[in-house]
């Protein structure tokens, strides 16, 4: 007899099936996939309410994008023509009949079908193709905020309204998709340091409890807490790139767009930046490993494995370091997120362009549409930091569960 | 619990009087780093508070206005030492002649004397100002700047974190104590917050409170608004950054207060109050809050130099304290702005010292509160 529910039959819906079933049980099983679930969709209120704070502060800001060319004031009617375009004549938040802003010219109603104009094309001659379409419309949504919503569901992050960029029609998406990778290799390259210099320090600090080598790493790890990236970064600028000039104060060759490569300039120009961000991570780091480590050393398996004679380093490295990285390795997540917003104190004074340069320039220039993105991705991050370190417990500890 | 190694032997005298006080400090007097970060911390406090007192007596320059600048050289002639050393002293209004004094003949630089220049003896009868710590190419005094710096930094991180320690302590506290649906809820609203990126909304409040700040710099505002905006102003910005500060921080503080007072609450000791009949309100003062106290304070001396960078961030950016006002960010910014790469290093090195003096006895601080008041992290 021959039964194949355990076999996952052949054709594609098998290998699917037993895919599916792969990536469910590498995760965690089906307990892990329905508190991922919670957890996503807990996350979307979550996300509106940040959209409704972040696009309040942000309207609340005094002047606008359109305020100013340059030195001068742009008229007044020219900030008309602008607002109409990009749509910020509407009403701010909600769209009541006593705003006086009706979408279709004639009647406010609160939700119907309507018939719209869409401009399809234009030739040189000047005919212009037009098109009538009905479209469902719920008119005391339509404001900005909601449109911007409803344009975020679609992944539409609109156009930036920075003087520089649209007049280029630079979407955000775009902005963001060119700054996000300068950033990210900063970032990326920072916590690799961070750990790469932590864990050995920390497990130094642990190994050698009460001797020099405890209280000289640790003098080092609170010193870099202590360090902040303002002053960290000065400093190492005038060491390294003004009196030894080993590497450049800020970077010319437009190498940060162009990304990583094996060159001595791109290491010379990442080195700085890195080190400033890595040495407060590398701190904490290893604060948390020798803690955890010390922890770990009085347990009782530890004690085991010393009595049936094993190496002392054995014991360190085999047994107790693999527990003690436990707490060491959620550290991720918060730091995934820390390193984006730390990234904008080391992006301003390394003059990189990146996402914490961008978002600085928006606020200043009251680029709606940028701030909002740019608070949307660094929650995103956030939220998904956090997750990930609920993720991490049950991956490294499977007493935890989440049932 | 492991006694540390070269305990002093307690003696019987001690023992005799022992109060939960005198039992921290006798643990907190063990860690020595903590002893030596306790005495820098107060030093620091005591020169940023008599600060008053030492401009009235002329050690330090007025915390604003025109004396906190000297003259070094005429005003509107090319500029002949920008950055004052550390240590150079300078006439209050002349201390050395443009360089174009030395075309005029010597009977024209008599007529002009007394505008812009002199002859080569300076008149010793001026007052003499000394920076002890150089000076900014305005003429700023930065000794006065960095204590007057240090009242800044102090009071941000003093302030954040009592606020902090307030509103998440009292949240805790109810979420924790009165559990079920309350705590339900009240926990969504946290877990809710916890997701909101606070530097993104430190910097948009900031940006906001500074434009309306310097909207209504001159105007004479009535009602609340105008006594808070007043406030503000005497302030140099404190007080929008302190809301700035306080709205998004005492969130980790009331995840960590429940979380103690979920597993005090349990504890046989409260069963205990319960049976003999205390109410809610002694059992959370009497017996949960000194429980809790002594962790979160720790927590929250170990948090004060992130209220630090903040602000000196903030400030560095220029969305910090007022323009105008001394702060150790707003110090550093001149080092970007002014070229202070390359030359006048004391312009950088004198409030970073400070800065990095002052987290790291703060670091040092919590650790010793550690041992003191939080027996489970021992050692850690």
């Amino acid at each position: 007899m021959t039964t194949t529910t355990n076999q996952p039959s052949s054709g594609i819906m098998g290998t699917l099936t037993a895919g599916v079933n792969r990536f469910v049980r590498m995760i965690g099983g089906a307990s892990m996939v329905k508190f991922l679930i919670r957890r996503l969709l807990a996350a979307i209120p979550v996300l509106f309410a940040i959209m409704l704070v972040t696009f309040t502060l942000s309207h609340l800001l005094p002047g606008g994008p359109f305020a100013a060319v340059g030195q001068k004031r742009m008229p007044e009617y020219m900030v008309r023509q602008l607002e109409e375009k990009f749509g910020l004549n509407k009403p701010l938040l909600i769209n009541t009949p006593s705003d006086g802003y009706f979408p279709d010219g004639s009647d406010w109603r609160f939700m119907g079908y309507r018939d719209e104009v869409v401009t399809l094309g234009g030739t040189e001659a000047g005919a212009v193709q037009q098109e009538t379409r009905r479209r469902f419309r719920i008119d005391l949504l339509d404001s900005q905020f909601f449109n911007y919503v409803w344009g975020v569901m679609q992944l539409d992050f609109g156009p930036s309204l920075n003087i520089a960029l649209r007049d280029q029609n630079v979407q955000v998406s775009d902005e963001i998709s060119k700054r996000l990778p300068v950033s990210m290799q900063v970032g990326v390259f920072a916590v690799i340091l961070g750990f790469l210099l932590g864990i050995p320090l920390g497990v130094l600090a642990a190994v050698y409890h009460n001797s020099p080598i405890d209280y000289l790493s640790m003098f080092f790890a609170v010193l870099g807490q202590a360090t902040p990236a303002i002053v960290l970064a000065p400093i190492l600028i005038i060491i390294f790139a003004v009196e030894l000039g080993w590497v450049p104060v800020a970077d010319q060759r437009n190498q940060w767009q162009q990304g990583p490569e094996l060159s001595l300039y791109y290491l010379q120009i990442l080195a700085l930046p890195v080190v400033t961000l890595g040495t407060g991570m590398s701190a904490s780091i290893a604060r948390l490993t020798r803690a955890s480590l010390l922890q770990v050393l009085h347990e009782d398996y530890v004690r085991t494995a010393r009595a049936k004679g094993l190496r002392e380093r054995v014991v360190i490295y085999v047994h107790a370091l693999k527990n003690a990285l436990i707490p060491v390795a959620t550290i991720l997540g918060p730091l995934l997120a820390a390193v984006l917003t730390g990234t904008f104190v080391v992006e301003l004074i390394f003059v990189i362009p990146g996402l914490g340069k961008v978002f600085v320039d928006s606020v200043t220039a009251r680029d709606y549409t940028m701030i909002m993105g740019v608070s949307i991705l660094y929650s995103i991050f956030l939220i998904i930091g956090n997750i990930m370190v609920d993720i991490m417990y049950t991956w490294l500890d499977p007493r935890i569960r989440f049932d | 619990m492991a006694v540390a190694e070269g305990a002093e032997p307690i003696s019987l005298e001690e023992q005799q009087r022992s109060t939960p006080f005198l039992d921290a400090w006798r643990l907190f007097r063990r860690n020595k780093a903590s002893l030596v970060a306790l005495t820098t911390l107060i030093i620091i406090f005591f020169i940023a508070i008599t600060a008053p007192l030492w401009t009235r007596v002329g050690l330090l320059d007025a915390r604003t206005g025109a004396q906190a600048r000297h003259t070094v050289n005429p005003v509107n002639l090319p500029s002949v030492d920008p950055y004052p050393d550390p240590g150079s002293c300078a006439r209050d209004n002349l201390n050395s002649n443009p360089y174009w004094c030395s075309w005029l003949s010597p009977e024209s630089l008599v007529t002009v004397q007394n505008k812009y220049c002199f002859r080569p003896e300076p008149d010793y009868s001026q007052k003499q100002w000394c920076y002890v710590l150089g000076g900014d190419s305005n003429g700023k005094d930065w000794l006065s700047q960095t204590i007057y710096g240090a009242q800044v930094s102090l009071s941000v991180g003093v302030v954040g974190a009592t606020m902090s320690l307030i509103v998440g302590l009292i949240y805790g506290l109810v979420s924790g104590y009165y559990g079920g649906r309350i705590d339900n809820v009240m926990m969504r609203i946290v877990d809710f917050m916890y997701g909101f990126p606070t530097l993104v909304f430190i910097i948009l409040m900031q940006v906001y409170f500074t434009e309306v700040a310097r909207q209504y710099q001159d105007t004479d505002q009535q009602g609340i608004a105008g006594f808070v905006l007043s406030l503000n102003k005497d302030m140099g910005g404190l007080l929008f950054l302190f809301i700035a500060l306080g709205v998004l921080n005492w969130i980790g503080m009331a995840r960590q207060a429940r979380g103690l007072v979920l597993s005090y609450r349990e504890k046989e000791f409260v069963e205990a109050a319960r049976a003999v009949g205390a109410n809610n309100r002694r059992i959370i003062f009497v017996h949960l809050l000194p429980n809790i106290l002594g962790p979160l304070i720790v927590l929250e001396t170990l948090a004060i130099p992130g209220y630090i960078f903040t602000e000196a961030f903030l400030s560095f950016i220029g969305l910090g304290v007022q323009p105008g006002t001394p702060s150790w960010g707003a110090m550093i910014s001149e080092v970007r702005d002014r070229g202070g790469f390359f030359s006048n290093r004391h312009i950088l090195l004198v409030p970073s010292i400070a800065l990095v003096l002052t987290t790291l006895s703060f670091n040092f601080l919590g650790d010793g509160l550690r041992d003191a008041l939080d027996p489970r992290m021992r050692g850690t």
